[in-house]
């Protein structure tokens, strides 16, 4: 069986060379949840049909976009890309394979997600109930947009020395991830045509265009999925 | 260390290939004159680079233009300022990524300062002007209103628009009726995207990626255009990612050559007997302030010291509208009219000039949509729902009045991919410009809610998103006033010309890209008729 050790070493080594140098003094130092937490992931089995992501990366990798894109009464979600057999994550693992370095922050801030949730609520983030789920993402978003909030002096001077105590607790990596993390899952679920029959979009535009008259188009048939624009 | 393997010697060079070099090198092989034209950028094949039909389509669209080294295009700006310098390099300029809104500038923007008592006159007039627009007009194939859909504000024409104009897209229909109901006049923009087929190219069909660089080809970009018209003269050779680093000077005093660097690196000069700068109004008082030399230790041609002075933009404000009813923005040309009612100076107003609004509905596709949302989870998804298709933009062009202390200059630290100096930008808005664009804010607001919006966002000053960067080598008759003469050759070098929006003394209210054609084709024909008088 694959395993994931040989996978992430590598994308470390590709982060030191070509990240910048904020990102690589970051993965230079690994507080100790860090450090244990990857030394546990060597030993981890690739998910399914993954290349880089563990099974245990891949699951929460797609708990929590589920979150961010959630399946509900007014239109489908991440969850629906899975049903319709287009999973989370290997999309991002092929959105990974131009920006080698990103597999390192997924990875580090993955693993600083778990630890953020065991360190809340003593379980791993995919064993919370939503409502805990939720409420852990709203706190690493927080977190984050308070670090780069434009301040004065002072703020700035409590935000890094805030941001250094979580490089040690091992929460940073999450932080970082996050934003990260909302892009991705939104970029896969807006160019796929699950989202464009909920949204009512025609597109893409190319090569027909809308003249002569910009007459309404149907939605054509891809993926799987088959709608007018109903209206 | 210079190449001299791939030294040689030609009637003119032109540097850049936009809409002031690409024309120039047109006008000028078509009448005999060898030229060879160093562009910045890389070649662009349509059909091959821009996005087409995919699922992808999104995916691909925001890194077209995007340099393979990002140190390319550094600027820096003042501390604590914000400024977006959005131009694209590449054989074609700026064009690849324009829309194609080509009105043309006002009678009273060539004569600021007597109507006006602000800036300065340009020493030419619309009238001498007059015939070139309408030249470069029917080589583009403009399309664009006549008899009863016109626009009142547009300036004598001596000939229609060569195409039909495009039709009203939803969006532009709603906005309109705000605009008729405030007694506005909102008319189609002549657009450098034929209604027919033109000259082998295709008609538009209307697919609303112009920005993007259209894939088949109906968009006049310079680089479809006026490049292939130059190719097939026989006598101008386009050298793609060859970036000028320095114009040298012979001991009398005239441009001798230029020096640049290939796509590797290595350095190679050519001589010409006239060079044109045609860089835009950042690069060509770039190169011209690296050319030092003990004549002009302060940089080329700039005996006046103004090269890089009065670094002029357009006032851009964008305002959003959400509406009820869908408007599917993305269909049909991104811009969809415009308004010139507030254009004149005004005594209603307490500033001077005023300013051009034009809807422009640009990237309205899901993905790009969903990244103007900030935010996640349900709350994201409730306001994608509510504004995807339903909202529609209206920007301004507002004239900014030219001041001696918006300039270019070399950045002494900060230096580009071939390690030459990046250039450093100011541009503060002056005190007529802020009274401006308090007017702007509060007229577009009301165009919207006239027009039906629920809710007004954005609406706010966003320096240099306008991408239209003028007057940094302005003309003149005056040598100690003006960086070159009614011919746009400079006043200091008789054989250097410049060829760009530089030269312009004011900024009026129109997308620039036509005018500068319009000058580039007359900046031509002085060139041309003084290899004739054996001058050059």
């Amino acid at each position: 069986m694959k395993h994931a050790g040989s996978v992430v070493r590598h994308s470390l080594g590709l982060l030191r060379e070509r990240a910048p140098r904020a990102m690589v003094r970051a993965a230079g130092w690994l507080s100790p949840a860090q450090r244990s937490a990857l030394r546990r992931r060597e030993r981890e089995a690739l998910g399914e049909g993954l290349g880089y992501f563990t099974a245990r990366e891949g699951a929460l990798l797609s708990a929590v976009a589920e979150l961010i894109v959630p399946s509900d009464e007014s239109g489908p979600g991440i969850r629906d890309l899975l049903r319709a057999g287009r999973p989370i994550a290997p999309a991002i693992e092929r959105q990974l394979r131009s920006a080698p370095a990103a597999g390192a922050l997924y990875t580090r801030g993955l693993a600083a997600l778990d630890h953020l949730a065991r360190r809340t609520f003593g379980a791993e983030f995919v064993k919370l109930s939503t409502q805990q789920q939720i409420m852990l993402l709203g706190q690493v978003d927080h977190m984050g947009r308070a670090w780069s909030a434009d301040a004065g002096l002072a703020a700035k001077l409590r935000n890094r020395t805030i941001a250094l105590y979580h490089q040690w607790t091992g929460v940073a990596p999450a932080v970082e991830l996050f934003p990260v993390l909302v892009h991705d899952v939104m970029r896969t679920f807006y160019v796929d045509p699950a989202s464009w029959a909920w949204l009512a979009y025609d597109g893409p535009p190319l090569p027909h265009g809308y003249y002569p008259d910009l007459r309404e188009r149907p939605v054509r048939e891809q993926g799987g999925h088959r709608s007018a624009v109903a209206r | 260390m210079i190449d001299s393997a791939r030294n040689d010697i030609v009637d003119v060079v032109v540097i850049g290939s936009g809409a002031g070099g690409g024309v120039i090198a047109k006008e000028l092989g078509e009448a005999g004159v060898s030229v060879v034209v160093l562009e910045a950028g890389r070649r662009f094949e349509p059909r091959v680079d821009y996005p087409g039909e995919a699922t992808q389509f999104e995916l691909g669209a925001t890194t077209v233009f995007a340099a393979d080294d990002a140190r390319r295009d550094r600027f820096t700006t003042p501390p604590g300022t914000w400024y977006a310098l959005n131009r694209a390099k590449g054989v074609g300029g700026s064009t690849l990524r324009y829309l194609g809104i080509s009105p043309r500038l006002h009678q009273s923007d060539f004569r600021v300062r007597t109507e006006d008592g602000v800036a300065d006159d340009w020493p030419i007039r619309y009238e001498d002007l007059e015939p070139y627009y309408t030249k470069v007009e029917y080589e583009l194939g403009m399309s664009g209103p006549g008899g009863a859909e016109a626009n009142p504000f547009e300036p004598p024409r001596s000939q229609p628009y060569p195409t039909p104009p495009h039709p009203f897209t939803k969006a532009s229909r709603a906005i309109k009726r705000g605009a008729d109901r405030l007694g506005l006049h909102l008319v189609r923009e002549p657009l450098a995207i034929p209604t027919r087929n033109w000259n082998g190219r295709p008609a538009c069909v209307g697919a609303g990626a112009c920005h993007l660089g259209c894939s088949i080809g109906a968009k006049s970009s310079i680089d479809v255009t006026y490049v292939p018209r130059a190719l097939a003269s026989g006598r101008v050779e386009i050298r793609a990612q060859c970036m000028a680093r320095e114009i040298t000077l012979d001991k009398n005093g005239r441009a001798r050559s230029v020096v640049y660097f290939d796509h590797d690196g290595r350095e190679h000069e050519i001589a010409a007997r006239a060079i044109v700068v045609a860089g835009g109004a950042v690069e060509t008082p770039r190169l011209l302030l690296m050319s030092t030399s003990s004549r002009f230790p302060r940089g080329l041609a700039n005996s006046s010291g103004l090269v890089g002075r009065y670094f002029t933009e357009h006032l851009s404000v964008f305002t959003f509208g959400l509406f009820a009813e869908r408007l599917d923005p993305w269909r049909g040309t991104p811009s969809g009219g415009i308004i010139q009612d507030y254009c004149a100076t005004s005594a209603r107003n307490d500033f001077v000039r005023g300013w051009a609004t034009v809807v422009t509905s640009v990237s309205h596709w899901p993905w790009h949509v969903a990244q103007r949302i900030s935010g996640w989870g349900v709350e994201h998804k409730r306001r994608m729902q509510q504004i995807f298709g339903h909202f529609a933009v209206v920007c301004s062009n507002g004239e900014q009045l030219p001041d001696l202390d918006n300039r270019v200059t070399l950045n002494p630290v900060v230096k580009d991919n071939f390690g030459l100096p990046v250039p450093h930008l100011v541009n503060r808005p002056s005190d007529n410009d802020r009274a401006m664009l308090q007017a702007i804010v509060a007229r577009q607001t009301e165009l919207l809610e006239a027009a039906g919006a629920t809710e007004v966002w954005g609406n706010t000053h966003l320096p240099g998103m306008a991408s239209h960067y003028t007057a940094t080598c302005r003309m003149g008759v005056d040598p100690g006033t003006s960086v070159v003469d009614p011919s746009c050759r400079t006043h200091d070098v008789p054989n250097l010309f410049i060829g760009d929006g530089s030269v312009w003394v004011t900024s009026g209210t129109a997308n620039p890209a036509l005018t500068i054609s319009a000058l580039a084709v007359r900046t031509a024909e002085g060139i041309v008729a003084s290899f004739t008088r054996r001058e050059l």
